[in-house]
């Protein structure tokens, strides 16, 4: 029987695509700068990367010889939840990036049957890092090298007394990344993959380390998108993560992508995504609709 | 007769009281230094404007301003000829005179006044080994010193100020200036830098 | 003595009707800074002589009225810049032309080139390639083609 939960995901859905795939004002694109799409969208952490998986790449759209940077929201509706998460990064000199994110988790209407309440809040701070190492993912198209990244970000989660009620062992958290992404033109291929030191619990909202393990453990990102016109990549993002908390089992997260470029300063993104359990609830599945203004 | 009518002609031509002034310019190694600006200032200075015999123009030639230095009176229009195929953008931070001009491949329509006395350092936007210094002076007396590191200037007999300006010379302005005494006989002195 | 006589008239020749002349340099294949297609498949992607012909034009076309690149074309040889373009992109799309011009540092040499006008060339290139109806992914096999000479062309 369609929900109305489900039809109101398909309406999200379409308005998002029908904004996406406007008849843009004229074809000349008037800012310098980085190729289009060549800087990812942003991650809900707030890195540049895909919509889960962080990428090597840089915010904003400026080379070498600039700074730039992004703003982003993401909502991501699900079954029985939603997530958002908004932000901002800067771009140095395309060698450093800072990022900012903020991200709620509404328990929704489930919040009651968690014992917290209807419309239960969930959310934390992430400050991030991330220093390009080594390749240009554009440039280097004559050789097999990525473009190589290390990051960090620093998770600062609320709710710390039901976190440590459901388990959590923290609500502050580091995590650590190395990412290489490419770029294969001649196959109109992106590439990314990213290794992660986490202890995060649902991304961090749910805290870090716990009452299974409070150890750090290595996960793993992986984004494969296809340049299907200049402004149209669509591809699919993997992301891995702990187990730590002995109440709920937690699952890894795919999303399907459409990431476009309505100009070079604006890109829209729809995703159909799959975050499986989430804290004792089954199948959480939904979109993801991103919007990225770039400079 | 002929004495009245020789020193008649040697007033009118100024001569009477010009002595030559022969300032050498010397690195600490004593190695003779190029391109300094030897200025001699007297303290009347003679009516009329000044006038140099050289044109006032910097050209950008070979992805270098030529000449390096440049000597013009104060209120003139120095021209900037782009002698290169390439795109020159010229600019200038100086105190003296802040400006910039995009110069395209062989544009000789562009010019800037300097309407004040000073050092003014230029370069190039697009080539950073580009450098050359504009001299707005408002003596008439002023020479730059050749490969020998001389600078020779007809100067009135009489007290003066000599200043000698050059990248190297760590000084405000990087100027060196002394009160000098210039006899009939003339004037020499080798000035050390660096 | 015949290879010589034949360097004393490549000297000695004139420019091509339009053009001004450049310092002598040495004539290569090479220059053109990437190795050819193998096949026909990109030269018919590109509608061979006549679609490179077009794609070149309208590129140029662009640039030179482009406010964030127009400054480095004004005052250059935009006659030559477009028969080298076309020989350039003949012989690495498999159309079998010769290469005449210079290499890719030579011929940028000093024109003050960042990154972001690499960029804004490519962009506009894209442009083009749309215009003339080439598939993105044949767009994309030349991009990867056309991006490792950033390194030679991008001085600034």
């Amino acid at each position: 029987m369609p929900s109305s939960r489900s039809k109101r995901m398909f309406l999200a859905l379409s308005c998002a695509l029908i904004v996406a795939a406007p008849a843009h004002a004229g074809e000349e694109m008037r800012a310098g700068g980085k190729l289009l799409l060549t800087n990812g969208i942003s991650t809900v952490d707030g890195a540049a990367g895909g919509g889960l998986a962080s990428w090597a790449l840089i915010a904003g759209n400026e080379t070498v010889d600039g700074i730039g940077g992004s703003v982003h929201a993401t909502y991501v509706p699900l079954s029985d939840y939603s997530l958002s998460s908004a932000g901002a990064a800067i771009g140095i000199r395309d060698r450093l990036e800072l990022s900012y994110a903020h991200q709620r988790f509404d328990t929704q209407k489930t919040g009651v049957a968690l014992g917290l309440g209807r419309g239960f809040i969930f959310s934390q701070d992430i400050i991030g890092a991330k220093l390009r190492i080594a390749g240009d993912a554009v440039t280097d198209q004559d050789s097999a090298m990525p473009q190589i990244a290390v990051g960090v970000q620093y998770h600062i989660a609320a709710r710390d007394a039901v976190i440590h009620a459901i388990g959590g062992a923290h609500d502050t958290g580091t995590d650590f990344y190395v990412s290489a992404t490419k770029v294969l033109l001649a196959q109109s291929l992106v590439l990314g993959a990213t290794v992660r030191l986490t202890k995060a619990n649902q991304f961090g909202l749910l805290g870090f380390g716990g009452d299974a393990d409070d150890h750090y453990s290595p996960q793993f990102e992986g984004s494969a998108g296809l340049l299907v016109t200049r402004r149209l990549l669509l591809g699919g993002e993997y992301r891995s993560k702990p187990n730590n908390l002995t109440f709920a089992k937690e699952d890894d997260a795919l999303d399907a992508f459409a990431a476009y470029a309505l100009t070079p300063n604006l890109t829209a993104t729809a995703a159909y995504v799959d975050l499986g359990d989430i804290a004792t609830v089954r199948n959480q599945r939904g979109a993801l609709l991103s919007i990225q203004a770039s400079f | 007769m002929y004495f009245r009518f020789l020193i008649l002609a040697l007033t009118i031509s100024g001569a009477a009281n010009a002595a030559k002034v022969d300032v050498l310019v010397r690195a600490a190694d004593g190695r003779p230094v190029a391109d300094a600006v030897v200025m001699v200032d007297m303290p009347h200075r003679a009516a009329g404007a000044i006038r140099f015999p050289w044109p006032y123009a910097m050209n950008q030639q070979n992805i270098a301003f030529v000449p390096h230095v440049l000597i013009v009176p104060v209120g003139a229009s120095v021209t900037f000829p782009n002698l290169d195929k390439v795109r020159h953008h010229v600019y200038s931070f100086s105190k003296a005179k802040k400006f910039e001009l995009k110069l395209y491949g062989q544009d000789q329509t562009r010019a800037v006044v300097f309407d004040k006395p000073g050092v003014i350092a230029i370069g190039c936007n697009i080539h950073d080994t580009m450098s050359g210094f504009i001299l707005a002076v408002d003596t008439p007396h002023a020479a730059k010193t050749d490969a020998t590191g001389h600078a020779i200037l007809d100067v009135p007999a009489g007290t003066a100020t000599l200043d000698v300006w050059h990248p190297s010379i760590r000084a405000v302005g990087n100027m060196i200036s002394a009160p000098i005494a210039i006899t009939a006989a003339g004037f020499a002195r080798t000035i050390p830098i660096g | 003595m015949f290879p010589f006589l034949l360097a004393i008239a490549a000297l000695a020749a004139p420019a091509p009707p339009g053009e001004q002349p450049v310092d002598p340099y040495t004539q290569s294949d090479a220059n053109a800074g990437a190795t050819p297609f193998e096949g026909q498949s990109m030269w018919r992607a590109f509608r061979r002589q006549p679609g490179v012909d077009r794609v070149i034009d309208g590129l140029v076309d662009r640039l030179i009225v482009d406010p964030r690149v127009a400054d480095i074309f004004r005052g250059q040889d935009i006659v030559r810049l477009r028969r080298t373009l076309k020989e350039q992109f003949c012989y690495i799309l498999g159309g079998g032309c010769r290469y005449t011009g210079r290499d890719m540092q030579e011929g940028h040499h000093n024109l003050g080139i960042q990154t972001k006008d690499f960029n804004v060339l490519v962009g506009d290139l894209q442009l083009a390639m749309n215009r003339e109806r080439v598939s993105i992914f044949a767009q994309n096999r030349l991009l990867a083609k056309l991006a490792p000479m950033k390194r030679s062309v991008v001085e600034r």
